[in-house]
C-alpha cells in the first residue's frame, strides 16, 4: 500500500477506535444526566412557525410571549406581548399563566437572528407548565406588526 | 522540526485534555453552548454535547500518550475544522454565543480569538501529522 493511502488508513482507524471509546463515555454520561432541564428541553418537541402561519392562527387565538430582555420589550413589542425571558423566568412566568386561555396557542418570538432564545423559551413553556400549543416564531417578529400593532414606542 | 512538533503535540493534548473535561463536568451548560450555534436540535443537539466532550478527552489522552497518534491528529485536525465552521458561521448570522470550548465561562474575547485560537490549533495539528506520516509511527510499530 502507498505511504499516504496506509497513513490515512490507519489514522482513521485511530480515529473509530477514540470515537467508540467516547460513545462509552458519552452514553455512560447521558444515562446519568439524563434529568437535566437542559437536556429535557433540548430535546423538548417545539416547532417553528412563519409570520404568514403565525398570523392565520390568530382568529383562533393566540397569546404572543416576548422572549427577548425588559429593555427591548420596553422598546417595542407586539400589542398584548407578555415579556418572558429566560433570564427572568421565574419572575415573569405567572403573568404567562394568567393571560393564556384554554384554546390559546402560545407563539413566543424573539429577534430576528435569534430564534433560539425563542425556541428554549417555548421549550420552557411546554416542558415547565405544561402548555401543549406553543410553537416558536422563526422569522421577523417586526413583520406581524402591521397587523397587530406595536407597543412599547418602537417606530 | 521534530521539537516543534513535540511541543505542538504536548500543547494540543493538555488543551484538549482541559476543555474535554471543563465540558464533562457540565454537561447541560455545554448543551445551552452548543444550542447558541443554532446549527443542531433536539436528540441531535444532546448527542453532539455529550459526545464531544468525551472524544476531547480521549484525543487529549491518545495525543498526550502518543497512541494511537495519527488517529489522534486526524480526529483533532477535524474536531478544529468543525468547530471552525460552527464559529464561522455563527459570527457571519450575527449570533450572541458563548463559545462553550473551555466549558462554561465568559466569552472575554469574541469571535476573532476564538477563530485565531482553532486556527492556530488546527496549524499545530499540521505540524503534527507531518511528523507523525514521517516513516512507521508509533501506532504501527514505529519508534514512541
Amino acid at each position: 500500500m502507498r505511504a499516504p493511502v496506509r497513513h490515512l488508513a490507519v489514522a482513521l482507524a485511530g480515529s473509530v477506535a477514540l470515537a467508540g471509546i467516547a460513545v462509552v463515555g458519552a452514553a455512560g454520561s447521558l444515562w446519568l444526566n439524563r434529568g437535566l432541564p437542559a437536556v429535557r428541553l433540548a430535546c423538548a418537541d417545539v416547532g417553528g412557525i412563519s409570520p404568514r402561519d403565525a398570523m392565520a392562527l390568530v382568529p383562533a387565538g393566540v397569546l404572543w410571549v416576548d422572549a427577548r430582555l425588559e429593555r427591548d420589550h420596553e422598546v417595542g413589542h407586539l400589542a398584548g406581548a407578555v415579556c418572558v425571558n429566560e433570564m427572568n423566568w421565574e419572575a415573569q412566568v405567572s403573568a404567562l399563566v394568567f393571560a393564556w386561555r384554554p384554546a390559546m396557542r402560545v407563539v413566543v418570538y424573539a429577534d430576528r437572528g435569534d430564534a433560539g432564545a425563542a425556541r428554549r423559551v417555548a421549550a420552557l413553556v411546554r416542558v415547565a407548565i405544561g402548555l401543549r400549543d406553543v410553537v416558536f416564531l422563526d422569522g421577523n417578529w417586526r413583520d406581524l406588526g402591521a397587523a397587530f400593532g406595536i407597543d412599547g414606542g418602537a417606530p | 522540526m521534530r521539537l516543534a512538533a513535540v511541543g505542538c503535540r504536548w500543547l494540543l493534548g493538555a488543551l484538549f485534555l482541559v476543555a474535554g473535561c471543563a465540558k464533562a463536568l457540565d454537561p447541560g451548560g455545554f448543551v445551552r453552548d452548543i444550542d447558541g450555534y443554532r446549527m443542531l436540535e433536539g436528540p441531535l443537539l444532546v448527542g453532539a454535547a455529550f459526545f464531544i466532550p468525551f472524544f476531547e478527552v480521549a484525543v487529549g489522552t491518545a495525543l498526550v500518550l502518543r497512541w494511537p497518534y495519527r488517529g489522534a491528529v486526524l480526529a483533532a485536525g477535524g474536531m478544529l475544522t468543525m468547530f471552525l465552521v460552527a464559529l464561522v458561521q455563527a459570527w457571519a448570522r450575527g449570533l450572541d454565543i458563548n463559545c462553550g470550548c473551555f466549558g462554561d465561562g465568559p466569552g472575554l474575547f469574541g469571535y476573532p480569538w476564538w477563530v485565531a485560537r482553532d486556527a492556530a490549533m488546527l496549524l499545530a495539528c499540521a505540524v503534527c501529522w507531518t511528523e507523525a506520516t514521517k516513516g512507521p509511527g508509533p501506532d504501527e510499530g514505529g519508534a514512541r
